[in-house]
C-alpha cells in the first residue's frame, strides 16, 4: 500500500515537473526542433496552384536567427535576453506562398499581362495584411506586423512575416491562423496550433 | 508402405504449400476503393456551411431590396389604372418599371456570379483534401456518388462518406 502511494507521488512529481519546465536545447537542436514539421510549428497546405507554408516563430528562434544573420561571433546573453523580452508580446509567423510548379514566382505564376502582375504586387504589399487574423481561443486578433518580402522573381515563393499581439506569455487557447485569400479565390486558409504545442516549446540554451 | 508414407505426406504438403505460395504471389493486386456521397460531403463541409450562410444573407438583403422596388412599381401601377389620363403618373410608372427591371437583372447576375465564386472556393478545397485523404489512406480510387447514375450501387463497407467528412473538416481547420 505504502509502495503504491510512493510510486503515485513519484509519477505525479515527474509529470508536474515535466509540464512546468519545457526542455532546453542547444542552438542547432533548437533550430531543427522548431523547423521539424513533426513538432507542430511548421505546417503546409496545397490549394489549387499554390502551396501555403506556415512557421510559428517563438521569440528565441527569431533572436537566434538574427544573431546568425548578423554574423556575430560572440553572444551577449544579456542583450539576447533583452531582445527576447522585446519580442515576447507578439505571436510571429512566417507565411510562404509557393507556386506549385516550383519554378515561377508567385507574382508571375499564370499571369497573363503586366496589369495582373502589378495587381498581385499591390495586393500582397498593400492589402493582404487585413486578410490575416489570428484566433486565440475565443479572441480574434488583427495582424499588427506585416512584411512582404519581394524577391523580384528570383524565387518560386514569397515570404510574408506576420505578427499578432500576444496578451500573455502562455497561450490561453488554441491558435488558428486564418488567411482569407482574396487573390486566388480559395476561401479561408486555416492553420491550427494547439495551445499545448505552443506552451511546450523548448527553450534555447545559449 | 509405412516407410514411404512420410515421404508421400511430405510431398503432398509441399505441393499444397507450393500452390498456396503461387496463389499468394501471383494473385492479382486488388485496388483499394471507396465511394463518397458527394452531396453529403459538400453539405457537411465547414467552408460550405460558412459560405452558404453568407450567400443567403447577402442574397436575402438584395432580394428584399428588389421586392421593395417591385412593390413600388405595383403601387404606381394601381394609381395609373385609377387615373389613366394622368401623364405624369404614367411617366413615373415607366421610369419605376425600367429601374426595377434593370435592378432585377443586376441582382440575378450578381447572385449567379457570387454562387459560382463560392462554389469554386468550396470545390478547390474539397478536391484537394479528398485527394490528400486518398493518398494518406492508401486508396487507389475514391469515387463520387452524386445521384446521377455514375455509381449505381455501392456496398456499405465501401461507403467512406463519414470518414471523408471528418477528414476534410479537420484539414480545413488546419489540423
Amino acid at each position: 500500500m505504502l509502495t503504491n502511494r510512493i510510486i503515485i507521488y513519484f509519477i505525479l512529481i515527474v509529470a508536474i515537473t515535466a509540464c512546468g519546465n519545457p526542455k532546453q536545447l542547444s542552438s542547432n537542436e533548437y533550430i531543427h526542433w522548431i523547423e521539424d514539421s513533426d513538432n507542430g510549428l511548421k505546417k503546409e497546405k496545397k490549394l489549387d496552384d499554390y502551396q501555403y507554408k506556415v512557421l510559428y516563430k517563438p521569440a528565441d528562434y527569431i533572436v537566434f536567427r538574427e544573431i546568425i544573420n548578423s554574423g556575430a561571433k560572440a553572444i551577449d546573453e544579456e542583450q539576447v535576453q533583452k531582445r527576447i523580452n522585446e519580442l515576447a508580446n507578439l505571436y510571429q509567423f512566417n507565411f510562404d506562398v509557393v507556386s506549385a510548379d516550383g519554378k515561377t514566382s508567385v507574382l508571375q505564376h499564370n499571369v497573363s499581362n503586366q496589369e495582373e502582375h502589378a495587381a498581385r504586387i499591390n495586393y500582397f504589399v498593400s492589402h493582404a495584411q487585413q486578410d490575416f487574423i489570428l484566433v486565440e481561443g475565443i479572441d480574434t486578433m488583427p495582424c499588427v506586423l506585416y512584411h512582404f518580402e519581394q524577391t523580384f522573381g528570383a524565387t518560386p515563393f514569397n515570404t510574408i512575416s506576420l505578427g499578432f499581439e500576444r496578451k500573455n506569455q502562455k497561450a490561453e487557447g488554441d491558435l488558428q491562423l486564418i488567411f482569407t485569400n482574396r487573390l486566388f479565390n480559395t476561401g479561408d486558409i486555416k492553420f491550427a496550433f494547439p495551445k499545448k504545442t505552443i506552451n511546450n516549446i523548448p527553450k534555447l540554451k545559449l | 508402405m509405412r516407410k514411404i508414407l512420410p515421404f508421400i505426406l511430405t510431398a503432398i504438403l509441399s505441393a499444397v504449400v507450393s500452390v498456396l505460395v503461387i496463389i499468394i504471389v501471383f494473385k492479382p493486386a486488388q485496388n483499394k476503393t471507396g465511394y463518397v456521397q458527394l452531396g453529403k460531403v459538400y453539405d457537411e463541409f465547414e467552408l460550405s456551411k460558412t459560405l452558404n450562410a453568407q450567400f443567403k444573407q447577402i442574397a436575402g438583403t438584395k432580394k428584399n431590396y428588389i421586392d421593395s422596388l417591385e412593390f413600388q412599381v405595383k403601387a404606381i401601377y394601381t394609381k395609373v389604372t385609377n387615373d389613366k389620363t394622368n401623364k405624369d403618373l404614367q411617366g413615373q410608372f415607366e421610369m419605376a418599371q425600367r429601374h426595377y427591371l434593370y435592378q432585377k437583372e443586376q441582382f440575378e447576375q450578381s447572385v449567379g456570379a457570387m454562387e459560382e465564386e463560392y462554389n469554386d472556393k468550396i470545390w478547390k478545397q474539397l478536391n484537394e483534401y479528398v485527394t490528400q485523404f486518398g493518398k494518406e489512406k492508401g486508396y487507389d480510387y475514391v469515387f463520387g456518388a452524386e445521384g446521377s447514375g455514375t455509381i449505381m450501387y455501392g456496398g456499405e463497407t465501401q461507403d467512406i462518406t463519414n470518414e471523408v467528412i471528418t477528414y476534410v473538416n479537420d484539414k480545413f481547420q488546419g489540423k
